[in-house]
């Protein structure tokens, strides 16, 4: 199960309003190589793996992704509430605001909502890992892009910190993968084809 | 009872020392996850554990919950009070 702690995973702050960049940082939000995209990729992957390792890793970074999901949102949040309508309307936020006013919602930048299709879960665990090395690795260059948008100091520090997450996660995917091939090594039953 | 409830008074700077701390150990976990067998980060998270545990009870004791579940709640229930993370300047 999961309990709330009332608290963010990292200090997440802007120093002015922006609504142009909150309709691009959304894109961590509900787009493909966003947050919630991360933790439900790993969240569902979990049950099925072979070793430990993998169901803790997986466990884990699935929800330390849904801590990062409260990051972006508190950014996006941040950048536009409070600010008027008539502001709003000249700037890249007016469609998201024409169909959800400033309420938060998974989308990417082009106000695509999220859907499960973005990730995959198999059961071949390789397969999954794989493509969970790949994620980070995108995840990674969004937050790049991201940064390319913005000289905000404190919006600077937050996607600096998710980026450097990004890093991270795809370290201990890694060893999770050569853990996953010392297995299959011993376990060539498990793995017929292999 | 309705309407606006006073918000909690926040210590900010203790807030984020457990912001830390916390972080430490989602990092600590992450690490032993593929190294089970390391002493020298096992020594970290539990070190770093207990102080986190200190402070969370020092803040939730003085300046409200961190946690739905915490001991010694009391009426009115505080849980539901503002600031909620998303609300706060961490800029100070
Ligand atoms: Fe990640």
């Amino acid at each position: 199960m999961w309990e709330y702690k009332k608290f963010l995973e990292f200090p997440a702050d802007v120093t002015r309003k922006d609504p142009d960049l909150a309709a691009l940082i959304v894109t961590q939000f509900g787009g493909p190589d966003g947050e919630l995209s991360a933790s439900l990729r790993y969240l569902s992957q979990m049950y099925t793996m072979p070793i430990p390792e993998a169901k803790a890793t997986l466990n884990n970074i699935g929800t330390e992704e849904l801590a990062h999901f409260e990051i972006i949102g508190t950014l996006v949040y941040k950048l536009v509430s409070g600010v008027p309508a008539d502001v709003i309307k000249q700037t890249r936020f007016a469609p998201h605001y024409a169909k959800w006013g400033r309420a938060n919602f998974p989308e990417d930048s082009s106000g695509n909502p999220f859907i499960s299709a973005f990730f995959a879960s198999h059961e071949d665990p390789i397969a999954s890992i794989t493509e969970d090395l790949a994620a980070e690795q995108k995840a990674r260059a969004v937050y790049e892009y991201l940064l390319d948008m913005t000289d905000d100091p404190a919006i600077i520090d937050t996607l600096a910190f998710l980026r450097q997450r990004e890093i991270i996660h795809f370290q201990r995917f890694g060893e999770i993968l050569n853990l996953l091939y010392d297995f299959q090594e011993k376990h060539p039953d498990r793995y017929p084809g292999f | 009872m309705t309407g606006r409830r006073r918000p909690d008074r926040i210590n900010l700077p203790l807030l984020k020392d457990i912001m830390a701390h916390n972080f430490v150990n989602v990092e600590a976990v992450l690490f032993l996850n593929t190294h089970p067998d390391c002493q020298e980060m096992l020594k970290l998270h539990n070190q770093n554990a207990e102080k986190y545990h200190r402070l969370v009870e020092e803040y939730q004791r003085n300046y409200g919950p961190l946690y739905s579940n915490y001991p010694d709640a009391e009426l009115p229930w505080r849980w539901i009070n503002d600031p909620w993370p998303w609300e706060i300047d961490y800029r100070r």
